[in-house]
């Protein structure tokens, strides 16, 4: 009796695990057609305005910007042909590419261009005015159908570095209320509301579908520019470093980007896949509190940075991927001038604690767990190299969004002495990495000068970088300000971490773009 | 029966109400700041206020309770603090993983788990018995991150027969995640079993069973077992409600879209809608497995009824 209930209650339950599973079986693009990428983030929103990161990078394959970069973060002509900067600095006139079409067969133009980056200004699509955006977009002018000027209250070429982000490239207007997108204007009481979600531009490959697995994309037959091999592309979202090497090994995916970092050394003796290290703008640093008393003698915030071996830390701890800071901008920003490193020399720093008559200092130390690579074992190797010159510094963590919460608060009611942070800018200009960090108009909690510093010296020639329309002069300010933090030493300078990205082997093609960026958009079997 | 039912049913919606003020209270009250992380870390703090104000956090606590509440009320799960879509459209499309991943897993430990566990009682203290017991040992320790990427290495990377992650290869990516996920539940399925089993088989019924001459399996199966299996099935009820809630380290290592992850992702960015509706969700099935796991007991045991 009880045995027939119970069989009957299995045969139904095996039932429905059969009805349920086709549901998951849903690529029917052939594998040898379909690029397969695995990356480490399970991605929900594609707004272009607020997408960082990988996200950004996932867009580059659909989205397309005025300009663009390479791996050395030059300026290069993307949907702008050719652009004419004015006398005073202050505009830049783009000449735009002619017989481009949007994924969705309207036409790209002037007109398109400027309601996409006008996006940027309007509160219902951010959410919020932004100040930085409205200073650095003063003005966007439709001149003719392929003729598009922009006013900047900065300077032509801090605009341009900007406009590299995906987040500036065009959409067509006519998508953001069609596909599942939707935009209502406010109306008296009620706000405005912008969900853009399927995102339609000019890119190579045209959107197709956002899943719990991952994102896939087709090759888009009216592109502009030279056609991509592949005819589609998939980002599988895998959030464990060591399931997408396995992937990888097994066969089942063409690249992944940032594989275990201990195996990195492993994988690049590996035949079967290879690896490439692209060097990273991410400028991985540990903020020393300037109010602090104890703090505010320089010597001693000079102390902790010879006292750290960052050239250790980057070897041992993250086994090569990452570069020790020269500066507080990575080499590959415009602007970008050698001001260190500090060396590691333990001697120097007990000297200059003891010229300052620090001896027994205990500072408050906090760092995130997983947000960085190897982001508290860094923490811990810095902590015990302080402890040899006589700080102790043992170091506390917690999740991310409860670590962001315990930096954002003014210095009056700040507990910590030393709080760990990376921070990519979002362009390759030194202005750009300087002034969000350490510009005294930054300070937390109104920006992320988690330092508290405050040089008006310093933020002055930051302010001059960026206004001044003329590049030789910018480069002067920009190396200026590098040495006066470095001198300061704010921070305790670590390094810049690196973006590796391993692909099977018997591929060309794939190469990285400045700022934590892979491109497989023309990857191709080695050969074909 | 029916009364029973929806007398349950009824002190369901308190129980739900009490889950959902409980998640609604430890949000607001763990450190971190949706609005600042929904700004940006750059964003001025006029626009961290926009953004507060949009997303109604400056309003009085008591206030924010009763719209979430009200707007529950009314059908309204809120919408996500990051992709301004309704919560219930993530949950819904995550929900055939973690559905799938849940039943594979239930039926492997229960076609595996009770036999196992009756073997090891009718063998008690034989080297049978012994095997199991140290197999189970094993199961309930061995971390499923683990076994997890250990299963990967040999079943993917090496013998090349199985995907290693994802869900898009159908019955084939499932049974990684499903194998290892089941391994833990195995062990305690098997453990209970046996014990449930050995305390039936030492009752008079047994041995009256015996006496009467039945065969030994009729004394096993209409006897004994089905005295043994209360424990084993309420086990099972609520294993299945945990793994409708997903299974967040099995997901993580396997890239197993389910809702674990989603609630993870959305813990740690402070999404409240998301989580209080992957909460209100979660307290939902598990009320519902209880009820239907009682009701079971009915139909397994005859002495039991609803009245």
């Amino acid at each position: 009796m009880v045995r027939t209930k119970l069989s009957s209650v299995y045969l139904m339950v095996v039932a429905l695990v059969l009805i349920f599973t086709p549901a998951a079986a849903q690529s029917n693009i052939s594998a040898d057609e379909t690029f397969r990428i695995a990356i480490g983030v399970a991605v929900r929103d594609l707004e272009p305005t607020v997408a960082t990161g990988i996200i950004a990078n996932m867009l580059d394959y659909v989205l397309e910007t005025l300009v663009q970069t390479d791996e050395t973060g030059a300026v290069l002509p993307g949907l702008a042909e050719s652009w004419e900067i004015s006398e005073d600095g202050k505009s830049v006139t783009f000449k735009l590419r002619q017989g481009v079409t949007f994924h969705d067969g309207e036409p790209f133009n002037a007109e398109a261009m400027a309601f996409s980056l006008g996006r940027w200004k309007n509160p219902v699509v951010r959410g919020r005015a932004n100040p930085f955006t409205e200073q650095l977009l003063a003005n966007i002018e439709v001149i003719d159908e392929y003729t598009l000027r922009v006013d900047t209250l900065f300077t032509a070429d801090l605009l341009l570095s900007n406009l590299l982000f995906t987040g500036y490239g065009a959409i067509s207007p006519k998508s953001i209320n069609e596909h599942g997108n939707s935009y209502t204007e406010p109306q008296g009481e009620t706000p405005g509301a912008s969900v853009y979600q399927f995102p339609i531009g000019t890119g190579p490959y045209k959107f197709v579908s956002l899943t719990p697995e991952g994102m896939n994309l087709e090759r888009f037959a009216d592109y502009w520019g030279e056609m991509p091999y592949y005819a589609g592309v998939t980002f599988q979202f895998i959030p464990e470093a060591a399931t997408r090497e396995s992937l990888l090994l097994a066969g089942q995916t063409d690249m992944i980007v940032l594989p275990p970092v201990s195996d990195i050394v492993a994988l690049q003796n590996n035949d079967a896949v290879e690896v490439l290290i692209a060097p990273g703008n991410r400028a991985i640093y540990i903020a020393l509190n300037t109010t602090r008393e104890v703090l505010q003698d320089a010597r001693v915030r000079q102390a902790i940075n010879y006292a750290v071996d960052k050239e250790a830390i980057v070897n041992d701890l993250l086994f090569g991927a990452a570069t020790v800071a020269t500066s507080i901008v990575s080499e590959d920003s415009f602007g970008h001038c050698a001001t260190g490193p500090y060396e590691y020399n333990p001697e120097l720093a007990r000297q200059l604690l003891a010229e300052a008559g620090v001896s027994n200092l205990t500072l408050n130390f906090a760092a995130p767990t997983g947000r960085f690579l190897q982001d508290f074992q860094v923490a811990q190797a810095v902590a015990a190299y302080l402890s040899v010159v006589g700080i102790s510094a043992e170091p506390t963590t917690s999740d991310y969004s409860t670590y962001v919460g315990q930096l954002f608060v003014p210095a009056e009611a700040q507990t910590l002495d030393m709080s760990m942070f990376g921070y990519a800018p979002p362009g390759p200009d030194a202005a750009l990495g300087m002034y969000f960090i350490s510009h005294n108009t930054q300070i937390t909690p109104r920006g992320l000068n988690t330092a508290y510093y405050n040089n008006p010296e310093y933020s002055a020639l930051i302010d001059e970088a960026f206004t001044n329309p003329d590049r030789n002069v910018r480069a002067q300010l920009l190396c200026d300000a590098q040495k006066i933090i470095w001198e300061d030493a704010p921070w305790l300078f670590l390094y810049f971490q690196d973006f590796p990205i391993v692909y099977r082997a018997g591929l060309e093609g794939i190469t990285y773009r400045s700022g934590e960026k892979f491109d497989s958009i023309y990857a191709r079997p080695s050969g074909s | 029966m029916w009364r029973y039912v929806l007398k349950r049913l009824l002190g369901a919606i308190v129980t739900i109400l009490g889950v959902l003020t409980i998640v609604f209270l430890l949000l607001r009250f763990i450190p971190g700041d949706p609005a600042r992380l929904v700004a940006g870390l750059t964003a001025s703090p006029e626009e961290v206020e926009a953004a507060r104000e949009r997303l109604g956090l400056n309003q009085p606590l008591p206030i924010q309770y009763g719209i979430f509440i009200g707007n529950i009320l009314r059908g309204d799960f809120g919408t996500s603090l990051f992709t301004r879509r309704p919560v219930m459209q993530d949950i819904v499309a995550r929900l055939p993983y973690t559905f799938q991943l849940a039943l594979v897993t239930m039926v492997l430990t229960t076609v595996l788990g009770i036999p196992l566990g009756i073997l090891a009682a009718t063998r008690e203290k034989m080297w049978v018995d012994h095997v199991i017991s140290v197999g189970s040992l094993l199961g309930i320790s061995l971390p499923s991150y683990a076994l997890g990427l250990l299963l990967i290495v040999v079943f993917a990377v090496n013998l090349k027969w199985l995907p290693a992650a994802g869900a898009g290869d159908g019955i084939r990516s499932i049974i990684l995640p499903a194998f290892t996920l089941s391994l833990i539940f195995l062990a305690v399925i098997t453990r209970i079993t046996r014990g449930s089993m050995l305390e039936a088989l030492r009752q008079d019924y047994v041995r009256t069973a015996r006496a009467k001459g039945l065969p030994n399996h009729q004394v096993l199966t209409r006897h004994a077992l089905r005295n043994a299996l209360l424990p084993v099935v309420t086990i099972l009820g609520l294993q299945f409600g945990g793994l409708m809630s997903g299974a967040v380290l099995t997901e993580t290592v396997f890239g197993w879209p389910g809702l674990g992850l989603l609630l993870t992702d959305s813990i740690f960015n402070r999404d409240y809608p998301m989580v209080e509706g992957l909460v209100l969700f979660i307290a939902v099935i598990f009320v519902f497995v209880n009820l239907a796991v009682d009701l079971l007991y009915a139909a397994i045991d005859p002495r039991i009824h609803y009245g």
